[in-house]
């Protein structure tokens, strides 16, 4: 009899957590919310940098490309994307000719220990700051809310088929000191359509985005210092390579502080 | 510590997570306790006494520079893994720790380990009728399929669970287990709280069916996995849970094990936030009769990796066990286009035939001779893809399958025929041939389809009392990856201690011919007892270690290693 | 957890083992522990025994080379141990889900009369403290470890059946 209520107990209890333990989805889980910001220049609203790892012969990049396609319309301009193509799966073949790595994204690439693709990095230039799909929109949605007193104005523009550009570093709280500062500028491409590996099929007219085609800095970043009330002026020039359209291209701009943490990034298409 | 950081969403389990450091503080005032008192009785008779033992083990490398193969030179020189377990018993109370410390971590196993500490501490009572553990524990259920837990250092592998684990006999047959916890990640803790129940019954001893010569064992269990949902553009399931029941039929040489798994909606890095549940069937059957013995087994599943954190990859915080279909190759080169589970889908089946040919037959010779057969294939599953909701967003389920389906796309095949014979009162031999089909392509996203064709001699002559020498050669055929190989290896040894071994493996069919390297070895070991030191020299090929079907990359290295061990 | 803090109180923990082992440490037992029998019954450990004769426990598993030879060396010679010293050998099976199918069919058609069981999850490996496969425990007819071994090289078994002897 004792054994038989024990028994019994046992087997509720088991039950009470079958029923309870489970959160079943129904229908689509895709959340509608629209946090865009603000987006006045040169204000101090927190933009997130992310370095989308990725490789045209990588099987699940495009997977990581859809997500931040989702980021971006669920953030709007405060999240900013950048791709780098590196590693094996961006080698080029016959199927896949053409090539989009550079000497900044191969170097950031063994700086942070990239080795599985995709792979995303949000907040830091860490080795510990790599993410996997699964984490990249948390690791979006906590970064935006750290706030920032940095701003960043970019100006852009094409003459003689260089473009030329111009950032402006501010604090706009002097009182807070900012360490250890470094810059770091790239110039990336949209719509570039080519060869992508997706699920296992090949797509041959596969549009990729933000691509890096250019570090105007090494990938060790430009130490600077800001005083008090001072600013910071960067200018940076690059001839435009032959298979660039210059249409299609952006400057972006972030910094990093103290432990390499990733405090503003700013965006600008070229006009 | 751990850091119990408690979040808004986790209020649930406040109490939870301050019940488990509270337990902390418990399990080493009562392991304490414990020790004090069995030194207060140590003057009574033998039994009543505690007993220490425990173990350790190191193992260390020195990586130098090696141009012509690429392998690197570690800028600590010499790298280290070591740990020793200390176990001490008093009647029905155990207590343990184990130190590890990794000091840096052993190529090719995460750097995460970098560190020294105490990650496994518990505290154990175990009478006939229950059995409580606080502190870390490992546990299974079934085969693994809802739940298991385990270490394998030489995988790097352990996730371990800290928590509470009670285990219960309320009658002859009955066995009823539950355990909540997080589990272990390298020093810390996972992010996801695990709460697992499991009950079997053995109906022969449950229900006093002694004179039935069938013996019929079910068992049935629940593992439930809470994570906070912080995703700003998915709904994420908090609670995921897997079930899973199995059937176990033995009657004289005749068996039959099976279990069925199924998981509901669990998006995570594993299966690219696919929503659709899961599901695994495994059996095997096996039978033997005299010197004749066989396993057919087969095995289906779709989107079963569990893990105790929705994000993890790699060998991280892995909750379930789903072991690859395919035979575990003992020697080098059979072994060297492993294969490993695939968790996202699979369908395989495998058959093994052992047959001993009697003493004093014709095929048998003297001493008999036994022929083992076996061949095993992995296909994947046949789905159908689901359109896109729009231009960026995948649907939930990603595509359809149903239950059973076989895909086109063979994964892994293979096929061998070993043989051993022992041809005098001297000599004993091991033959074997092999074919494996792996497909890197699909697996690994590279590099096709390789096949390779694989044979194994092995032959061990006694020379005098105690002393033997043992000779392997291994040839490894394919027109793929870095293509033929061939190994030998000389044993001399010396019982009960000494051995010394030279192998070398040439990669004499790379089709660069900067690539045709000698990947040589020289090992010597002295064992007394249960105490073990084996130094060796050489280099090391890069390739895949894998046991139970969970693998890693080793990295090409070259340098001295010791490994020590000993159980006291 | 405590990765590179070490607070007092597991140094006071570590110090009373050691002290709790220099007042009274005394021989191992064979520790409680539930194992599977080939039947897929549930067995526990502590009641293993062979009336008062001694023990032999070895763990091995069906993918080990050196545990297999062990084995086979030692089923070679049973007969003759069993007469002289009545002593019984247990081969305890590491083989976990992945190919404990196999181990019933394995044993039966090399031949093997040992007693065996499975540890698939390692348990008793654990209890019993066994780094690596294949390790040979000697036990007496009271069932405490008098002797053990780790490794096999070929005519290991001799020393074994020297131990074997010096117990009687």
């Amino acid at each position: 009899m004792k054994t038989n209520t024990i028994l019994l107990t046992i087997l509720i209890a088991l039950l009470g957590i079958g029923f309870n333990a489970c959160d079943k989805i129904e229908g689509n889980p895709y959340e509608t919310i629209q946090d865009t910001g603000t987006t006045i220049d040169g204000d101090t609203v927190k933009r997130v940098l992310l370095i989308e790892f990725t490789g045209h012969r990588c099987t699940n990049c495009p997977q990581a490309h859809q997500q931040l396609q989702i980021l971006s319309e669920t953030y709007g301009e405060r999240i900013i994307p950048i791709a780098i193509h590196s590693g094996y799966y961006s080698d080029t073949t016959t199927t896949y000719p053409t090539n989009y790595t550079t000497p900044f994204g191969d170097n950031l690439t063994t700086l942070l220990n990239i080795d599985l693709y995709p792979r995303g990095v949000v907040g830091s230039l860490n080795k510990d700051a790599q993410k996997p799909l699964a984490e990249w929109a948390e690791a979006v949605a906590i970064e935006k809310d750290i706030p920032t007193t940095m701003a960043i104005n970019i100006e852009s523009s094409i003459e003689n088929n260089t473009v030329i550009s111009k950032a402006t570093i501010t604090n706009t709280k002097p009182e807070i000191a900012l360490n250890d500062l470094k810059l770091y500028a790239v110039l990336v491409e949209d719509s570039v359509v080519s060869a992508q590996l997706n699920n296992g099929q090949l797509i041959t007219d596969y549009v990729h985005n933000h691509v890096v085609r250019h570090g105007f800095t090494s990938h060790l970043g430009e130490p600077f210092v800001l005083n008090s009330e001072s600013k910071f002026i960067y200018n940076f020039p690059v001839a435009i390579h032959s298979s660039w359209r210059a249409k299609k291209l952006s400057v972006v701009v972030f910094v990093t502080s103290e432990e390499n943490k990733i405090i503003q990034a700013a965006y600008k298409h070229i006009e | 510590m751990a850091n119990y950081i408690v979040k808004s969403n986790l209020r649930p389990f406040i109490f939870l997570t301050h019940s488990l450091k509270i337990m902390r503080k418990i399990v080493y005032s009562l392991a304490l306790v414990s020790i004090a008192f069995s030194s207060l009785f140590s003057q009574e008779e033998d039994e009543k006494k505690g007993h220490f033992s425990g173990n350790f083990q190191i193992d260390a490398q020195t990586y130098m520079e090696d141009t012509i193969t690429g392998a690197d030179k570690a800028p600590e020189i010499m790298l280290m893994n070591s740990y020793a377990n200390l176990r001490y018993t008093y009647g029905k109370l155990t207590a343990g720790l184990r130190f590890e410390s990794y000091l840096n971590t052993l190529q090719g196993i995460s750097n995460a380990y970098d560190g020294t500490g105490i990650p496994y501490k518990f505290f154990n009572y175990k009478s006939d009728e229950l059995e409580f553990t606080v502190g870390n524990f490992y546990e299974q259920f079934g085969s693994g399929m809802s739940l298991r837990a385990y270490e394998d250092k030489t995988l790097g592998i352990d996730n371990a669970f800290e928590g509470v684990l009670v285990r219960h006999n309320p009658h002859k047959g009955i066995y009823l287990k539950g355990l909540v916890g997080k589990q272990r990640l390298f020093f810390d803790l996972g992010p996801g709280i695990v709460r697992g129940a499991d009950a079997e019954i053995q109906l022969n001893e449950a229900f006093k069916l002694d004179s039935v010569e069938t013996q019929i064992t079910l068992g049935g269990s629940f593992v439930s996995r809470y994570q906070a949902d912080r995703n700003p553009i998915l709904k994420l399931p908090e609670n995921v849970a897997i079930m899973a029941t199995r059937l176990s039929v033995q009657r004289g040489g005749f068996s039959i094990v099976s279990e069925y798994g199924y998981k509901i909606n669990d998006p995570s890095a594993d299966n690219l936030n696919n929503y659709q549940p899961g599901q695994a069937i495994m059996s095997d059957i096996s039978f033997t009769k005299g010197t004749f013995g066989m396993v057919v087994g087969g095995k289906w599943l779709n989107n079963m990796s569990f893990r105790s954190s929705r994000s993890a990859q790699n060998n991280d915080l892995m909750l379930n066990y789903l072991p690859a279909i395919s035979k575990n190759h003992i020697y080098s080169l059979p072994a060297m286009y492993p294969y490993a589970t695939q968790l996202n889908g699979e369908a395989g089946i495998k058959a093994e035939i052992f047959y001993r040919l009697k003493p004093k037959t014709l095929l048998g010779g003297k001493y008999g001779t036994l022929i083992t057969l076996n061949y095993s294939r992995v296909q994947t599953i046949d789905t159908t893809n689901l359109p896109m909701l729009d231009s960026i967003r995948p649907h939930w389920n990603r595509y359809e399958t149903s239950f059973l389906s076989i895909g086109d796309e063979r994964l892994y095949e293979d096929i061998s025929i070993d043989i051993q014979k022992k041809l005098s009162k001297r000599v004993k031999s091991f033959f074997s041939l092999q074919y494996s089909a792996y497909n890197r392509q699909y697996i690994e996203g590279k590099d096709g389809m390789i096949e390779a064709f694989i044979f194994v001699g092995d032959m061990t002559f006694s020379l005098k009392p105690k002393h033997a020498l043992r000779a392997e050669l291994q040839f490894l055929s394919t027109k793929q990856d870095y293509g033929d190989w061939v190994t030998a290896a000389l044993e001399y040894t010396v019982s009960p201690h000494w051995f010394v071994a030279l192998v070398d493996q040439y990669n004499f069919g790379n089709s660069d011919s900067d690539k045709q390297l000698h990947y040589y070895m020289v090992r010597t070991g002295y064992t007394k007892g249960a105490n073990r030191i084996q130094i060796g020299y050489g280099r090391q090929r890069q390739g895949v270690i894998c046991i139970g079907g969970v693998c890693r990359m080793v990295p090409a290295s070259t340098g001295f290693n010791i490994s020590i061990s000993s159980t006291f | 957890m405590f990765k590179s803090k070490q607070p007092a109180m597991y140094k006071f923990l570590f110090i009373s083992l050691i002290s709790a082992l220099a007042l009274n440490l005394t021989a191992q037992n064979i520790p409680s522990v539930e194992i599977k029998t080939m039947s897929g019954k549930t067995f526990n450990t502590a009641d293993l025994t062979n009336n008062g004769k001694p023990i032999v426990i070895s763990f091995w598993a069906t993918w080990c080379k050196p545990c297999v030879k062990e084995l086979s060396a030692i089923h070679e010679n049973y007969i003759d141990w069993q007469e002289e010293t009545g002593v019984k050998v247990i081969a305890i099976s590491t083989d976990d889900s992945r190919s404990m199918s196999r181990v019933a069919p394995y044993v039966n058609s090399k031949g093997w009369d040992f007693e065996v069981y499975c540890d698939p999850n390692g348990e008793f490996k654990r209890a019993m403290n066994v780094a690596n496969v294949p390790h040979t425990f000697l036990l007496d007819g009271n069932g405490k470890i008098v002797w053990q071994h780790t490794s096999y090289i070929d005519g290991d078994e001799e020393e074994l059946f020297e131990k074997i002897k010096e117990i009687k």
